[in-house]
């Protein structure tokens, strides 16, 4: 062991070193980094206000991007979460071909399902929205599998009993118990979603990261500025606003009544 | 013919753990049985015998007139079974996040399909039946309540009230006072008993505290290590005939029988918390 130990960590301070000659850091880049960043914040301040107005709408089809495709995401992880989870697969064969799915879903990032629908559909939102759908089933599908695998045995149990059926058992038992769950995921995903529809826009498929692109590609650094203010606020209250939620609903609604 | 019938029953888990050999048992109808004995004799294997939840090594049971230990586990013969069976759990089996009414509604799932049950779809006469059932277990009050919300007895009580709605003709409880403390106990097995009483259930109850077996049912049974080694009328039983269950046991401090709080009593048929 300690011998592949020692080699472990051979390899790793190779590459280590490897990458830090390959990106050249010197002190004198590092030093005229700092520079151009200043030269870069001395454009963009004050920011370019006069097309807040255009940006506030590409702000919404971002966030529209986002919640579409963060719908339809969860929409289609329900079902394959069922057919994905030990306790409810219908069968060990479906079972595995649908954690490939979503798992291959998961494992390719936004960015080039983004690349992929732009080919497929044209630029635009829509590219923007089904590569959203990908990124939430990979993720939604995974953790609503999971928290279902959770659930507990006894109300699922107690329904079988009653010699309901088994989808009645599923539907009545398990999702009302992992319910909580999915909808705190959701909110989550939607989070998510929003920062990655700002950055699909960058690649043509929809939304604010269009006009930030458009705005750095010709330098104007003070309409950039506006925008990723803009961002940053709408992202920072999105996440404020979902936070919120999860708390609420997380938290038990009704009071322990008094004992029998 | 008997209701409950058990041929030779033998369950022999994986790994090799023997929790059940050689068990004979016939119950009739509207007889109430009491299956006592220390943690681990085979009770709760015996009751999930009884309702396909666990597959018998070898040996019969039949139930209601049906084998269970023949039809497959999917059937639909092996559900309709299972509808005109009640079953009481130690943990409640309650659906948590719904209501104490959403819960009573599940128990018509063994005759009526989820979509019928929800509270926006559900039919009148079966939101009535539900609403009547939580009122026999004097529970209409917190209907709307979310059953994590209440406490453990009345959590029971709930359970009971599912177990009403699916109209049963046998009931199975699976120690159902054991996570109650005493007085809560009692007043589950008196509306439990008391019910059965009243619609003439045939009633096996999964018990290990002798002075809780000695005040209910007609019958009582006795496992240990997974066999039975007694089987008679409660009528002239005492608490000393009912030690030897648990005396060569006794390397399990858990299955002592708890100290006896008072004389046993025959069963109320109304409790006071039921009658509002």
């Amino acid at each position: 062991m300690p011998v592949l130990t020692w080699a472990a960590w051979v390899v790793f301070l190779a590459v280590l070193i490897h990458g830090l000659m390959q990106a050249r850091v010197t002190p004198w880049r590092l030093l005229r980094g700092v520079d151009n960043l200043g030269g870069f914040l001395a454009q963009a301040f004050p920011p370019d206000l006069s097309r807040l107005g255009s940006a506030s709408w590409s702000m919404l089809e971002t966030l529209q991007m986002a919640l579409v495709g963060v719908t339809a995401g969860v929409v289609l992880s329900l079902p394959l979460a069922i057919l994905c989870a030990a306790n409810t697969s219908p069968h060990p064969l479906v079972r595995h071909a649908t954690r490939t799915a979503v798992a291959i879903m998961r494992t390719v990032p936004d960015l080039i399902w983004a690349l992929i629908f732009v080919i497929a559909v044209g630029l635009g939102p829509l590219a923007g929205i089904l590569a959203i759908m990908m990124d939430t089933i990979g993720f939604c599908g995974r953790f609503f599998s999971e928290r279902i695998e959770e659930t507990s045995t006894g109300p699922a149990e107690a329904l079988t009993a009653t010699g309901a059926a088994r989808s009645d058992v599923i539907f009545g038992a398990i999702i009302p118990e992992a319910m909580p769950s999915f909808v705190a995921t959701s909110l989550y995903a939607v989070e998510k979603a929003i920062r990655s529809a700002v950055v699909l826009g960058l690649v043509g498929a929809g939304g604010i990261g269009v006009e930030l692109s458009a705005a750095m590609d010709l330098w104007r650094y003070d309409q950039a500025c506006t925008i990723i203010l803009l961002i940053l606020a709408v992202v920072i209250g999105a996440e404020h606003l979902s936070s919120h939620i999860r708390r609420k609903m997380l938290s038990p609604t009704q009071p322990h009544t008094q004992r029998a | 013919m008997p209701m409950i019938r058990v041929d030779e029953l033998a369950k022999t888990f994986p790994g090799g753990v023997r929790a059940l050999s050689g068990v004979n048992l016939s119950i009739e109808l509207g007889e109430g049985v009491v299956l006592l004995g220390a943690n681990g004799s085979g009770k709760s294997t015996l009751l999930r015998c009884l309702v396909g939840f666990e597959r018998p090594t070898s040996g019969m049971v039949q139930v209601d007139g049906v084998e269970i230990t023949s039809v497959s586990q999917r059937s639909r013969a092996l559900r309709k079974v299972r509808s005109r069976v009640g079953m009481v759990f130690q943990r409640f089996g309650l659906v948590p996040g719904l209501s104490a009414w959403s819960n009573v509604m599940l128990g018509a799932l063994g005759r009526t399909r989820l979509y019928r049950l929800t509270p926006l779809t559900a039919r009148g006469e079966d939101r009535r039946e539900a609403m009547a059932c939580l009122d026999r277990v004097g529970l209409a009050h917190v209907a709307n309540q979310r059953t994590e919300t209440l406490s453990g007895g009345q959590q029971q009580r709930v359970a009971i009230a599912r177990m009403l709605m699916q109209r049963p003709t046998i009931v199975l409880a699976d120690e159902p006072i054991a996570s109650l403390d005493p007085r809560a106990g009692r007043e589950v097995m008196d509306l439990l008993w008391g019910i059965a009483d009243e619609r003439r259930l045939t009633v096996v109850c999964t018990l290990h505290q002798l002075d809780v077996a000695l005040a209910y049912g007609q019958r009582i049974v006795g496992l240990q290590r997974g066999e039975k080694v007694l089987d008679r009328p409660r009528a002239g039983l005492v608490a000393d005939d009912l030690r030897t269950l648990y005396t060569s046991d006794s390397h399990d401090a858990q299955t002592r029988p708890s100290p006896i709080e008072r004389t046993p009593q025959p069963p109320q048929p109304m409790l006071a918390a039921a009658s509002h």
